[in-house]
């Protein structure tokens, strides 16, 4: 996508919408769904998740201004929506966030589509540990290798404590995956 | 086994085969079918500039009957009395004289059955006992439909709308 102006017209325009859309969703599908499936851990989440993304960018988009990327608008709603699905499941189990990040976690070593050897479950059962804005930031900058500043547009927050969080989780990691 | 972070480089987790391939058509068909239930309308018009004078037919009609009606109170205080009495009384009585009749509720299923057995009934006496609606009801349970019939149904009575929201 060379000109963002340019596609955004297309997205816009009744005409060329759904071409337009078909390409955007090929441009970004597969970041925006490991982008979620390290926030919601299941696949089955994952793709529920994705397909609404999906969907609300396709009905949102004429009202997208063009004041940040596209492409942090659509992450920050991918954010959004797989946070909202971890709500939703707490809700529906009546229990907490982090009871349902944990027992996601508890599924994985039996989960089809988990093939991560036993340090990358210990990873992942860390990160669960960590807060949550501590968590994205730590996904979103070691694997997806986003910049501060993406990163800081997604989560709307400032680069510096962008910074200190992504500083913190490291230590935390470390210390977790070193101790026994 | 390296333990350091920075040695681990993925998550570990997979997609199932293909998975990518299909997303674009999947979302798109869920856009397209949310569009149909999300479309409100149910097809039914109202006649033009009906909206507009509601108002005027509505108050011509209070206006054309303001005669004063009285309201007569179906349960005055008084009637409440008697009547809540006279049930008390009859429950009472019920208690009282009827202290362990058999009812309906706590017959028990053998019991019936050895009744209807030991009194010889024959089916068209309990055939008779019952009315035409309930032995039309008992008939279509039984009946069996050919293959021809249930699919000419389907095709008059179903639109492939129905298939795509199921």
């Amino acid at each position: 996508m060379t000109n963002e102006k340019e596609f955004l017209i297309q997205l816009q325009s009744p005409e060329t919408r759904e071409r337009a859309f078909r390409e955007l969703m090929s441009l970004y599908k597969e970041r925006l769904y490991w982008h979620i499936r390290k926030i919601v851990i299941s696949h089955d989440d994952a793709d529920d998740v994705l397909q609404n993304t999906f969907i609300k960018i396709y009905r949102s988009i004429h009202n997208f201004k063009g004041d940040s990327k596209l492409f942090s608008w659509m992450y920050r709603i991918a954010t959004n929506e797989a946070i909202t699905q971890i709500n939703k499941n707490a809700k529906r189990l009546q229990t907490t966030n982090e009871t349902i990040q944990q027992t996601a976690l508890g599924n994985l070593p039996t989960d089809v589509y988990f093939d991560g050897n036993e340090i990358q479950l210990k990873l992942q059962q860390a990160i669960a540990i960590l807060p949550q804005k501590q968590q994205l930031v730590f996904n979103m900058k070691y694997f997806d290798d986003l910049k501060y500043k993406e990163i800081a547009e997604i989560l709307e927050t400032s680069e510096g404590a962008l910074k200190a969080s992504y500083h913190i989780a490291v230590k935390k990691l470390q210390t977790y995956l070193t101790s026994d | 086994m390296n333990k350091e972070l920075k040695n681990i480089k993925t998550t570990g987790f997979k997609t199932p085969d293909n998975y990518f391939d299909t997303i674009e058509d999947n979302v798109m068909d869920n856009i397209k079918l949310n569009n149909i239930l999300n479309s409100k309308s149910t097809g039914q018009t109202i006649p033009e500039g009906y909206f507009d004078t509601i108002e005027d037919s509505v108050y011509k009609k209070i206006t054309s009957s303001k005669k004063e009606i009285k309201v007569v109170r179906l349960f005055t205080r008084k009637n409440m009395f008697y009547a809540a009495s006279l049930a008390a009384a009859i429950v009472l009585m019920l208690i009282v004289v009827l202290p362990s009749n058999p009812s309906f509720s706590n017959l028990e299923l053998e019991t019936v059955e050895n009744y209807i057995y030991q009194e010889s009934y024959s089916s068209e006496d309990i055939a008779a006992l019952l009315t035409e609606e309930e032995l039309k009801e008992v008939l279509y349970a039984d009946s069996s439909y050919s293959d021809e019939s249930l699919e000419d149904y389907i095709l008059d009575n179903t639109t492939i709308e129905d298939f795509i929201i199921e």
